[in-house]
């Protein structure tokens, strides 16, 4: 053990004389590296010098080791390269065959491998920062002693330090003096080789020597304070010496009674690495038996001021355990340094161990789950025979992950001690009883996961499934999901919910009778109430979620001159919900009959909210209702059952409960409610018919500021909902149609499929429309015979969409095989269709060439025939030799796409929404947020789609997710961190690609990146074109796309996270509106979707929807005004007219303006030439000789007026040419 | 190409009817037109005589204005009141790009062969005598030409997509009859075809070929390019069932090798898919 034990000799002997020379020159030898980035290259070079040396011989021998079996595969195989067929060496074969077996593909291995040197120091040891060690050494040896004062009297601390932990209460007996440390030790994982960036801290051990301290330290926090005491004076010396750049305090693992010094090295070593100075008791000074989990060592009568007698004293596991960290530091870094010994591939396991933990947040905090405990873990697996030592890094991180998966250490512990069988050993159970989750270290009397809560744990083991589920799938890029994406908290989680005033459950312990335990967490009433609610919490919610995460929190860290944070500073405490969508929207938690015995028990937990209740099946039983009338409602019954059971169990008040899950919903419900449920409740089999009363009582809350309304936390009345039940009635009313239209007589052809394809059939349409009442109206406009039409010099009348179904005809030989011929044949079908759909069923119908419109329920259906063989019709070419050939063109393209891909795409995401109920949620918020952001033009409307399609299909590493929000999140992740460039998007509906169709479209990806469109999206219908992304976006469109989605999600994090009052959540569906050239405001009276605006003002006395009075009037029915939008019509105007010159930008659902950005490209001055002379005219300040149009940016604002005349008031102009940007 | 336009003329947009009067550049004239009067800005026309080696109907030679850079609001109209002034106007041709094709009136009411041109256009204006040609690529105007005007208003904006709205609710019976003059006609043109090819199925031509249809008494199958990709594939499977794999030693020893390749190129490629996600940076966790 000697030449692993480090201990100060050894490394001041290290440091001295002989070696310095060398010293000198790797270091000037690296200052000049400094400015080529980084110091790899000499590498090899210093690590030949370096083994001469006696540094820690045998950690050495093992890296080393390690390097050489590492090297062969690669080099072997490079120097030959294209000589595939030269005959393979057995070495060879080996090495092909073992990448197979021993890691999942030859990929993987080398991955890992980058990825391994990528987080992990260059050098194993760094010289400069044994440098720092060496002088720190010296330093701290020298110190001078003090004079031994009582506890109580720290006026001889040094000004510039204070004590770095809360002391209360303060009175404590005992007396301390400082004295240099009897040893300094360099313990942990930088001695090991096991440090990974960021952050590579360097833990360095002092022992405090006897004579500082005293026989009964154990108790009553007298240890704690001695040795924040002991830090304190080796921090307040430390300062002073100009061989650090910063001294700084943190809590180590954040637990308040364990402060550390934190010392950043001045120079190179800093620029890497980290020290961290601890404190612990001389070795066998404390007995550890007296830290049995049973015992007590806080006396009731020192810390609450009342006595009990001695048997009564409750145990104090967890103070027990935080003494015993620091006496078993040096013991366990013994126990890992002889398990690395020959034990090649534990580094670099652990290295990917550790890397998953940090990307899943799970190492921070307290009691988290760290990297020592990891590798104490691969030390019991190693003993349990679950691993060997030849084992690759990838087989040890699967086994690993595997044991992690099925574990269950909250109620069968495990123990490293399983050999030592000590009397005074506790033994599991005693563990069990103490804590909620064990792990025994190898001296028996640690339990080192003390600290974790059963949450933490839940989660590590729930990654680990997650994890265990991407590995054994081979169609996922494992190594991507397990190692190179984070898992951030607001991603992982459905619902949020945080705590705002932490120093509230300083009452909660109260109120929960939890004294003792706030006691044992030495005055953290944080840790000793957190297993009490979620306790609670998980018995309230019980199968409505399947994870409670709780957000470590974090003191940070602060000058030695600072007072220590307290746990006030923390804000707030963050729990995360994962939702088990099947359970988590039922309104009714059924309880015990009520003439059982646990009824009694029921009731006292649920309170005044559990009721008898008489079931369908005849039994009467206690029962919880919530509130839940409409489905956004329902999506937040868990925040109404948390709210209730905090307060009425832990006294959390309503207030301090702040509750993220519907927190988007306002973007999706359309301010004027009232007329909509009006309209509904009078359509008489609605099933949503209950749902009236509570639209009378929106009506007359109208006035109040709708942000209060749609506030959970508010517990309002009523929700006003996100669009679900309307996309249920409409697809109500369309499926009745179908019925129609299958049973219609008379037809001359049979109708082979139906299918809709306008986005609210795949649940896409942002405001699904509302039925609409199709009386003749009293305005004005001209009825002619029974259709509506709209009249200029009147407002706009309201908005109705026309839903778009696709209705394929049966073949037949009577079809002509001329494209003109059949849009005839076509056009005389819509009229048939028309006329048979009004005799046999009443329905108000208009034909037109292209399409027949129906009236029904009202909604506006837009019926368009198709005949199968057409877009290979349109396909058909004759060459020269006279030989058909099919080819794609502009129109059969299009049509193809309205009539084969659209409804393809539409019933698959149609069966989506039946998978995942807030997958509609996610997708409506998501392309109004694209709209928004004014981009919806520029973007295909199924690129929206197919991107939400994929965050619910391929949500790896996190589940699929269970709330509209934090879809939305996810979407906004994917739109802004998927490397379009070089990796193709794969929506896999239905896992109908194989991995060989997998490795084609990757394969065929890379081979033609550049003839593919920078946005590439492959679905099982279409696999390698990316048709829907062919056009748009641009290159331009997506980098602002992307500029934007990071933006938002960087906003809606923060916002999420720090839960501060009064958080506006539109923002991020405001957009930015300074970068554009011209801004066109529009008339609102003539944007007939006014009404959907993210911040929408009511004009006086307009109709916004169109539903409200004259119904019933007995008067004839009739067609509204259809698809009718002026403001798209003008757009598609101004860009065919000026697209050349300029982009246009508007929010489909109620802009009211145009955005206009000028393109650089139009505004270079060109000769006079007659193919480019559009909108140009001379330009009159140019000096040249030769005459240069430029673009007559006057005249064509003027014709911005005049293209829109009736519908522009202003055009706003706030650059007349591009800027280069 | 020199500069005529007078230099440094103001800022002013009625500064162009100044650059008007002056400009001639490779036989173009300038005519400044403005949407209405409230305009202050003006748009230029850019004319001269059309003149083009292939003759066409619709633009005769010696009597055609070609135009360039017509607003889209433009109608034709507004340039029948523009060049009436220079002599009797024939007809007006709107164009999407110069020498594009230029229809005659549709034929049919619902389903027009050309669709309204919404992006700057090409006019070719046919004068009725050489003389008024000959006037208008002289013209000069002191003022802008108003396009819309009191008496005779261009309809653009919402009065022109109302409009639009109602033209397109076509009335039934009307679009009815003429679906069925149309499939009438083309059934008769179908049939006449029929018997052509059916007859000459049957007879042989001069030199006593006969031509294979697919309607004569022996039809062949039409000339595609699916049905000749299927001929190919037909007889490629026919190959590769009369061939036998693996029977050779050397056969065995070939598949044994391709294998070992097979391997070794994974694992290239692999190392190069690596060396470009190292290239970018892919390799940072956090």
């Amino acid at each position: 053990m000697s030449g692993q034990g480090e201990d100060d000799s050894d490394i001041s002997e290290e440091f001295s004389g002989e070696e310095n020379e060398g010293w000198d020159e790797d270091i000037s030898d690296e200052d000049d590296v400094i400015d080529e980035e980084e110091e790899e290259e000499e590498e090899e070079t210093n690590q030949m010098e370096e083994a001469g040396r006696n540094i820690q011989q045998l950690a050495k021998r093992v890296l080393e080791d390690e390097e050489t079996t590492d090297q062969p595969p690669t080099k072997s195989v490079r120097t030959g390269k294209p000589d595939l067929y030269r005959p393979p060496t057995n070495e060879e074969m080996n090495q092909l065959k073992e990448t197979e077996n021993l890691f999942q593909s030859s990929l993987f291995r080398m991955q890992i491998e980058e990825l391994v040197s990528e987080v992990t120091p260059k050098n194993k040891k760094s010289p400069a920062l044994d440098k720092v060690l060496h002088s720190l050494n010296e330093i701290v040896m020298k110190l001078p002693k003090t004079d031994s004062k009582e506890l109580t009297d720290q006026s001889w601390l040094p000004s510039n330090v204070k004590v770095p932990i809360q002391q209360s209460p303060y009175q404590v007996k005992g007396h301390f003096h400082f004295a240099p440390p009897t040893s300094m030790k360099v313990v942990g994982s930088y001695l090991l080789g096991f440090c990974t960036k960021p952050g590579m801290n360097v833990d360095v051990l002092l022992e405090i020597p006897k004579e500082c301290l005293q026989a009964k330290d154990y108790l009553n926090h007298r240890y704690h304070r001695k040795r924040a005491l002991y830090l304190a004076c080796l921090a307040a010396s430390l300062d002073k010496q100009d061989l650090f750049t910063s001294v700084m305090f943190t809590f180590f693992h954040q637990d308040c009674n364990k402060p550390v010094i934190l010392l950043k090295p001045s120079g190179k070593a800093g620029k890497h690495y980290t020290i961290r100075l601890h404190a612990c008791p001389p070795e066998g000074f404390f007995k550890p038996s007296r830290f049995h989990p049973d015992k007590n060592n806080i006396r009731s009568d020192w810390y609450m001021g009342k006595g009990r007698d001695q048997d009564s004293e409750p145990p104090t596991p967890h103070y027990n355990s935080s003494i015993l960290v620091d006496m078993t530091m040096a013991e366990h870094l013994h126990h890992l340094f002889s398990l690395s010994a020959d034990f090649p591939a534990m580094r670099e396991g652990l290295v990917l161990l550790k890397v998953w933990l940090h990307q899943r947040e799970l190492d921070t905090g307290s009691g988290c789950f760290s990297g020592f405990l990891m590798s104490m873990l691969l030390s019991y697996l190693l003993s349990a025979h679950k691993l060997s030592k030849v084992m690759s890094s990838y087989q040890i991180m699967k086994n690993v992950l595997q044991y992690l998966a099925n574990s269950d250490w909250s109620t069968q512990g495990i123990s490293l001690a399983s050999c030592v069988t000590a009397e005074d050993v506790p033994t599991l159970s005693d563990f069990h009883q103490a804590h909620q989750v064990v792990f025994v270290d190898p001296t028996g009397h640690l339990n080192m996961c003390a600290d974790m809560s059963t949450a933490t744990y839940a989660r590590v083991c729930h990654e680990a499934r997650q994890a265990v589920a991407i590995l054994e799938d081979k169609s996922l890029d494992g190594f991507q999901l397990l190692f190179m994406q984070t898992v951030p908290f607001a991603h992982k989680f459905d619902h949020i919910f945080h705590i705002t005033r932490v120093p509230r459950l300083r009452l909660v312990c109260e109120h929960m009778s939890l004294q003792d335990a706030v006691m044992d967490h030495c005055g953290n009433y944080l840790m000793a109430a957190l297993p009490s609610i979620l306790q609670l919490l998980n018995k309230a919610l019980g199968n409505r979620v399947s994870l409670i995460g709780v957000r470590g929190h974090d003191f940070g860290q602060w000058s030695i001159g600072d007072a220590p944070p307290s746990l006030k500073d923390i804000g707030r405490l963050t729990f995360g919900l994962l939702l088990n969508t099947e359970f988590s929207t039922s309104v009714l938690d059924k309880g015990p009959p009520a003439d059982q015995p646990q009824a009694a028990e029921f009731c006292e937990f649920w309170g005044d909210k559990s009721q008898l209740r008489r079931f369908q099946d005849g039994t009467i039983c206690e029962a919880v209702v919530w509130q839940g009338s409409n489905i956004a409602e329902r999506r937040l019954v868990c925040c109404q059952v948390i709210q209730h059971i905090l307060n009425r169990h832990a006294n959390i008040p309503q207030s301090i409960i702040k509750y993220f899950g519907g927190h988007l919903d306002s973007l999706l419900s359309r301010p004027n409610l009232q007329g909509g449920t009006a309209a509904q409740s009078t359509d008489t089999h609605d099933k949503l018919h209950k749902s009236q009363p509570q639209g009378k009582k929106a009506k007359k809350s109208k006035n109040a500021p709708k942000e209060q309304l749609l506030d959970p936390n508010q517990n309002s009345t009523s929700h006003p909902g996100t669009g679900d039940e309307e996309n249920v009635t409409v697809m109500r009313v369309y499926n009745d149609l179908c019925r129609i239209l299958r049973g219609l007589q008379d037809l001359p052809l049979n109708i082979t499929s139906i299918q809709g394809t306008s986005p609210v059939f795949r649940y896409a349409e942002v405001f699904p429309p509302r039925p609409a009442h199709m009386k003749k109206t009293k305005d004005k406009t001209v009825v002619q015979g029974h259709i509506q039409v709209p009249v200029s010099g009147q407002p706009c009348p309201p908005f109705v969409p026309a839903l778009k179904v696709i209705c394929h005809m049966e073949g037949s030989g009577k079809w002509p095989e001329d494209a003109d011929a059949i849009r005839r044949v076509k056009a005389a079908f819509h009229i048939k269709l028309g006329e048979l759909l009004h005799k046999q069923h009443g329905l108000v119908t208009s034909a037109a060439t292209g399409h027949v419109d129906i009236a029904m329920g009202g909604f506006v259906f837009q019926l368009v025939i198709a005949y199968h063989r057409e877009v290979n019709i349109l396909k058909l070419e004759k060459t020269a030799e006279g030989l058909l050939r099919e080819r794609d063109n502009e129109a059969s393209r299009h049509l193809e796409r309205e009539t084969v891909m659209l409804p393809k795409l539409t019933s698959a995401l149609h069966g989506l929404q039946q998978l995942y109920s807030s997958f509609s949620g996610c997708l409506r918020l998501a392309k109004r947020w694209v709209s928004a952001q004014l981009l919806h033009r520029h973007v295909p409307d199924v690129m929206v789609d197919l991107l939400v399609a994929h965050v619910f299909l391929h949500p790896q590493p996190l589940t699929p997710p269970g709330s509209p929000a934090v879809g939305f999140l996810r979407f906004l992740h994917l739109l802004s961190t998927h490397d379009w460039k070089m990796n193709p998007l794969i929506v896999n509906f239905n896992r109908e690609l194989k991995a060989a169709d997998l490795q084609e479209i990757s394969n065929q990806f890379t081979s033609c990146r550049s003839q593919l469109p920078i946005m590439f999206i492959a679905t099982p219908n279409n696999k390698l074109t990316s048709h829907w992304t062919k056009a748009k976006p641009t290159v331009q469109v997506l980098q602002r796309l992307i500029s934007l989605s990071q933006e938002a999600l960087k906003m809606l994090e923060v916002q999420i996270l720090t839960a501060s009052d009064g958080t506006d959540f539109k923002q991020v569906f405001r957009p930015p509106l300074d970068i554009y050239d011209v801004i066109i405001h529009l008339n609102p009276w003539n944007v007939p979707r006014r009404s959907e605006g993210v911040d929408y003002l009511k004009l006086k006395g307009c109709r916004d929807v169109p539903t409200d009075g004259g119904m019933g009037q007995g008067s004839k029915e009739i067609l509204p005004v259809v698809e009718f939008d002026p403001v798209q019509m003008y757009l598609e105007e101004l860009e065919d007219t000026y697209g050349d010159m300029a982009l246009f930008f508007h929010d489909p659902c109620g802009g009211l303006y145009i955005t206009a950005l000028w393109k650089p490209a139009a505004f270079t001055a060109k000769p006079f030439k007659v193919t480019t002379l559009n909108g140009r005219a001379p330009d009159l300040d140019q000096s040249g000789e030769d005459l240069m149009m430029i673009p007559n940016v006057a005249a064509i604002l003027e014709d911005f007026h005049s293209l829109g005349k009736g519908l522009v008031i202003l055009v706003d102009v706030k650059k007349e040419r591009p800027v280069v940007r | 190409m020199k500069k005529t336009a007078a230099p440094n003329v103001s800022e002013e947009p009625n500064s162009f009817v100044q650059v008007c009067q002056g400009f001639s550049v490779s036989g173009f004239t300038a005519v400044p037109v403005k949407f209405s009067s409230g305009c202050q800005a003006c748009q230029l026309l850019y004319l001269k005589p059309h003149q083009v080696r292939g003759t066409d109907d619709n633009k005769p030679a010696g009597r055609t204005l070609f135009v360039l850079n017509v607003p889209p609001y433009c109608t034709k109209d507004c340039l029948h009141r523009l060049f009436s002034r220079c002599g009797m106007v024939e007809a007006v041709h709107f164009c999407e790009r110069p020498g594009g094709q230029v229809y005659a009136d549709d034929p049919s009411t619902f389903f027009p062969t050309s669709q309204e041109i919404r992006t700057f256009k090409v006019a070719y204006v046919v004068f009725e005598k050489p003389a008024g040609l000959k006037k208008a690529a002289g013209l000069k105007l002191s003022e802008p030409f108003v396009l819309s005007t009191r008496d005779q208003p261009v309809v653009t904006g919402m009065k022109k997509w109302c409009q639009k709205y109602t033209q397109d609710r076509p009335d039934v019976t009307e679009l009815q009859s003429e679906l069925d003059s149309y499939m009438a006609d083309y059934d008769k043109r179908k049939q006449e075809e029929l018997e052509r090819e059916k007859s000459r199925g049957e007879e042989p031509d001069e030199e006593g070929w006969i031509t294979v249809t697919r309607h004569g008494r022996t039809p062949g199958a039409p000339r595609t390019e699916a049905m000749e990709k299927k001929a190919l594939k037909r007889e490629k499977k026919k190959r590769s069932r009369r061939e036998l794999m693996n029977f050779y030693t050397f056969q065995i020893r070939e598949s044994k090798r391709e294998h070992i390749a097979q391997l070794r190129r994974k694992f290239e490629e692999d190392k190069d898919k690596i060396a470009t996600m190292k290239a970018n940076r892919r390799f940072r966790p956090y």
